[in-house]
């Protein structure tokens, strides 16, 4: 008779095996067809070719006004993440250290801000933006109304707007794994303020600093409504060039085509900025925020 | 190194008075521990010292020169943390020239020094090691070291051992002591662990709900404690509340409800004829004896209800009324059966005489009683429950 552990997991792994099947109809089937249609013929009407050709991406590289657009897309994406991770940055560390019950409000609004839908974060942009918004009556006294509305500028502040609370979140969590007595122990031992946060707090922070940072790029990245509502047609980043060849071409292997070279390049993105942050020598402790670690924060607070 | 002079120290949070007026003057190379139990602002008095808190009222000064408003890093300070607070993005070296590069020092000076630190720890092989390499044990002698890199003006402590095992908080005791002494620095420790304050202070500052209780040697404190809860905090004590009913050459006579006990007069206290008392007397002072009465000596007749063998003692409970028990230190070489009567006998030098005060935490005071209702173990403690009950 086989002997029977208390402690087998093998049965429990079983149950792993539906998210699994989920997950393979719902996210790499489809992925993969699409993939596989951007290296065929587009015959009209939604229809695709038999034939294997690289057309589709010969026609994209060639294209200034595709590669124009790729280039717009990363650099309006890492703009819109430096400044989420310049405004957001000070924000997590005060509510990270906030002992307060006030610490919960704000983290419950923070995850409430986190859901509200692009569309309606856009439509108040649009209202305060407008050319006689608050935005630009606020200004009047220094320039003449600014065009924010169809402009890049716009677009980068629908762009931080949308991701604000999700890098404080993450950053809520990374700067909260720092113990205060770390600070502390700085400013004991003869550290400015300044040395303490360049000296001590983002070198421990970094890793999961970089990688809430590139997060809030991904998301950027891949965001359509946003820049559809703030650009108004103008700004066409790369989300909108695959939505109208998909909606007004009804070419679907061009759109693949585009749809990977996006995924390709986001990742291709993500795994250098891995590679030159594990060059940055040994870390210790690592600080990353991990889905998991963003709950326990919101608990924590909660 | 500095003179520390604490003036009057106070602090609110919230309404609540944490540190109540606390004035000590430390002196120099002298090593103060801040002793009580939790929640009795030894804490908030480091901090104040450190500057991560702002006194009220009152100031801070080193060789008398006013820091209450110098921001920390400006204070010259070491500090050693309960959990470590070793950088873990830096290697054992560079945590112990934090202090050094802060200040500029020339790096060859800085690495020479280093290098001195690690030798005093006894750790000279880690230098390129990562915290989170080394043991408890180690990380803790690097933060001393870390601490001492700079040779601060004070150096402050707060429960250094406290997350360490028990042999190894003995061994570093040791170490402290011994690193302490050799370099002078005046040091400032805060301990809620009586052995630890006592075996290393050079003076005690006992603390209790924001105020300072006693402030002496460990032997002034633990020979003659200034409060109940002084003498209660530091060693063990025996309670007994009294009666004070006369006045004798050199001595008060108290009545107890099992008989009167002797305790010689001091000077620095006065009490009157009537005066509610309360006298106590250590474990160690106390013998059981056959005898009924014997010269110079008090005497109450009792019960042992339990016995707990604690290895280098036998600790007797003896229940000598139903409010009071006595914890009396016995050898092994003797035994006595449980539920025996006998006679607690203890020099009347050794008796300590304060006015009464209700005070639970302690033992003094209706919530006495409790520990012997819970156990039950026979006849004549079923009565005692009963009669408790009946109280209650």
């Amino acid at each position: 008779m086989p002997v029977t552990l208390v402690d087998d997991p093998r049965p429990w792994r079983l149950l792993l095996i539906i998210p699994l099947a989920v997950s393979f109809v719902l996210f790499a089937f489809p992925q993969a067809y699409f993939i596989a249609a951007s290296f065929h013929e587009n015959l009209g009407y939604g229809r695709i070719g038999e034939e294997w050709t690289l057309a589709n991406y010969v026609r994209v590289f060639t294209d200034p006004l595709y590669v124009g657009s790729l280039l717009r897309t990363i650099g309006l994406s890492a703009l819109s993440a430096s400044i989420c991770l310049a405004i957001g940055f000070p924000v997590s560390y005060v509510i990270a250290r906030m002992t307060s019950r006030r610490k919960a409000t704000l983290v419950g609004l923070l995850v409430a801000a986190m859901f509200i839908t692009p569309v309606v974060k856009d439509v108040g942009l649009i209202i305060l933006l407008s050319q006689n918004g608050v935005v630009n009556q606020a200004l009047s006294v220094f320039s003449k109304p600014l065009g924010w509305l169809g402009s890049e500028a716009g677009v980068v502040v629908g762009l931080v707007h949308f991701t604000l609370p999700l890098i404080v979140l993450l950053l809520g969590t990374v700067i909260s794994t720092v113990p205060l007595s770390l600070e502390e122990a700085a400013h004991a031992h003869g550290a400015s303020r300044a040395r303490v946060f360049y000296g001590v707090i983002i070198p421990i922070v970094k890793p999961g600093m970089i990688a809430a940072t590139l997060m809030v790029f991904n998301l950027a990245m891949g965001a359509f409504t946003t820049p559809a509502l703030l650009g108004g047609g103008r700004v066409l980043t790369f989300p909108i060039l695959i939505q109208r060849s998909v909606i007004l071409d009804v070419d679907y292997p061009f759109a693949a085509s585009l749809s990977t070279i996006l995924l390709v390049s986001v990742f291709c993105l993500n795994v250098l900025a891995g590679y030159l942050m594990s060059r940055q020598g040994r870390f210790r402790r690592m600080a990353s925020p991990a889905p998991a670690a963003v709950s326990t924060f919101v608990k924590k607070a909660a | 190194m500095a003179r520390v002079t604490l003036e009057n120290l106070a602090k609110w949070y919230g309404g609540q008075n944490v540190l109540d007026i606390v004035s000590i003057d430390v002196k120099e190379g002298e090593f103060l521990t801040l002793l009580g139990p939790s929640g009795c602002g030894k804490t908030t008095t480091l901090r104040m010292v450190a500057g991560f808190v702002s006194p009220d009222t009152g100031r801070v000064l080193f060789n008398g020169t006013d820091m209450t408003r110098t921001p920390t890093q400006k204070r010259r300070l070491g500090m050693v943390f309960q959990d470590y607070a070793l950088f873990p993005h830096l290697n054992v070296a560079d945590n112990v020239g934090f202090a050094l590069r802060a200040a500029g020092m020339p790096k060859a000076d800085i690495s020479k020094r280093v290098r001195e630190l690690l030798a005093l720890i006894r750790l000279p092989a880690v230098g390129e090691r990562f915290p989170s390499e080394l043991s408890g044990g180690q990380q803790q002698r690097v933060a001393i070291a870390r601490a001492l890199a700079h040779t601060p003006a004070v150096l402050l402590m707060d429960e250094p051992l406290g997350a360490l095992d028990l042999k190894l908080r003995e061994a570093m005791q040791h170490e402290l002591a011994v690193i302490q002494q050799k370099l002078g620095i005046t040091t400032i420790y805060v301990t809620h662990d009586q052995e630890e304050a006592l075996s290393l202070s050079n003076r005690i500052a006992l603390m209790r709900r924001g105020k300072i209780e006693q402030l002496g040697t460990p032997r002034e404190i633990y020979r003659n404690p200034a409060t109940p809860f002084a003498a209660f905090f530091l060693g063990k004590i025996n309670f007994v509340p009294g009666k004070l009913q006369e006045k004798q050459a050199g001595a008060y006579r108290i009545s107890t409800s099992k008989g009167m006990l002797l305790c010689p007069t001091k000077d620095e206290r006065k009490f009157s004829l009537g005066d509610q008392v309360l006298v106590a007397v250590r474990p160690e002072h106390l013998r059981i004896a056959e005898v009924a009465s014997q010269n110079g000596s008090n005497v109450l007749p009792g019960r042992v209800v339990r016995q707990k063998f604690t290895g280098k003692v036998v600790q007797y409970e003896v229940r000598v009324d139903e409010m009071t028990s006595f914890i009396v230190d016995g050898t092994m070489d003797r035994s006595i059966e449980s539920d025996a009567p006998v006679q607690v006998a203890w020099d009347v030098s050794a008796t300590y005489l304060y006015p009464y005060e209700d005070d639970q935490e302690i033992g003094v005071g209706v919530a006495s009683t409790e520990p012997q209702v819970v156990e039950v173990t026979g006849k004549h403690e079923a009565n005692t429950l009963s009669e408790s009950l009946a109280m209650t």
